[in-house]
């Protein structure tokens, strides 16, 4: 994985937040598998993000605060016949952080020599 | 995104918890061995993290599963065991920090005892050592030439008795603390009488053992005492309450 910077975001929890806003744009919260399969989609991969790696991105991005989270109604599911899922949203904060992190990734890199200008 | 229910706080965890697992149960019909073994692997990793963590984690993964069966069918097999494979080092680097998160109250030290790899280590190690001795024990007495007491014999073989019975409650995360205690009786059988029963099983052992013996008593007694320490410690750790570790993204927020 690579290094941290303080205050940055790492390419996966770009990607998460990325693609989280536009499902939550299509039709409010997002679940795992659908995640994994729009990040997927987005960068035109056909491997899905491992389950390990992206349940540990969501979390650390929940201790954040930049994600938050709550398990569906058990009727719902129930109904379908499926596993509870556990539903996310971006919040404002993870919102802004994107687009800073986006920002900051597209700027161009300030020339060593204005640093003695 | 909240839950206002007025239920003690781990009444309302175990519910919870409770609540997941039974969400989780549910198979696609598509899935096969290998979601099984995920979902094993899922519940090896989770087995000793505070309930509601571990039905969290078990019951993400179930879902996440019957949804790509339910969106690839039958060929979902590849990439659901890709995708398990894969995540392996960030389920364990998960599972670490959940852990440390766990073990923040603990006595200073006995962190490695947490470990439940350790613990699987050790017992298959006593186990191996015990097979061993009683073989050598077996096969000396059919060819003949067994020459020791009968019940350092009895004893080393009560001692792979109870390594076998204390292996097999080890897997058991609720037993774990009971594990250890019959782990630190069999290590003591096993070492403490172990070896001596092995030194009656050949000639080279005996006359390696008069040569240096009180060299041997002392080794014998000090991997005795580390052993049973060891598995003592480790049963007093897994006896102890566990604490709940904090998983913020856990709540409903």
């Amino acid at each position: 994985m690579p290094r941290r910077r303080e205050g940055r975001l790492v390419d996966l929890e770009v990607d998460i937040l990325g693609a989280g806003i536009e499902l939550q744009a299509d039709g409010g919260d997002f679940y795992g598998f659908a995640l994994a399969k729009r990040i997927a989609d987005r960068s035109g991969a056909s491997a899905l993000t491992a389950h390990g790696t992206l349940y540990k991105a969501l979390g650390r991005l929940a201790e954040r605060g930049l994600v938050e989270s709550e398990w569906e109604d058990p009727a719902i599911a129930a109904a379908e016949g499926r596993p509870r899922r556990r539903l996310y949203r971006v919040t404002g904060a993870g919102v802004a952080a994107c687009r800073t992190e986006t920002e900051q990734r597209t700027a161009p890199a300030p020339s060593p020599r204005s640093a003695f200008a | 995104m909240s839950d206002a229910r007025l239920e003690p706080e781990g009444a309302l965890e175990a519910d919870r918890a409770l609540g997941l697992e039974a969400s989780a149960r549910p198979l696609h019909p598509a899935a096969g061995r290998i979601d099984a073994a995920v979902i094993g692997w899922c519940r090896w990793y989770t087995a000793d993290l505070p309930d509601e963590v571990a039905a969290g984690r078990r019951a993400e993964l179930a879902s996440d599963l019957f949804e790509e069966r339910a969106h690839s069918g039958a060929g979902a097999t590849a990439s659901i065991l890709g995708r398990a494979i894969r995540g392996i080092p960030a389920d364990l680097a998960w599972r670490g920090a959940r852990l440390r998160g766990g073990a923040l109250g603990a006595p200073r030290g006995t962190f490695p005892l947490a470990m439940p790899a350790l613990a699987h280590l050790a017992a298959i190690a006593l186990v191996a050592w015990g097979v061993f001795v009683v073989w050598r024990v077996a096969r000396s007495v059919l060819l003949g030439d067994w020459h020791g007491a009968a019940d350092v014999a009895e004893l080393t073989a009560v001692g792979l008795v109870l390594a076998l019975v204390g292996s097999w409650l080890l897997m058991v995360a609720r037993h774990r603390g009971f594990a250890g205690l019959v782990l630190a009786v069999a290590a003591y059988l096993l070492i403490r009488f172990g070896t001596y029963a092995l030194v009656d099983t050949s000639v080279t052992f005996t006359e390696f053992f008069a040569s240096s013996t009180a060299q041997m008593v002392l080794l014998n007694r000090v991997a005795t005492g580390a052993a049973v320490l060891f598995f003592l410690s480790m049963s007093a750790w897994w006896a102890a309450p566990t604490p709940a570790a904090p998983e913020p993204d856990e709540g409903s927020r």
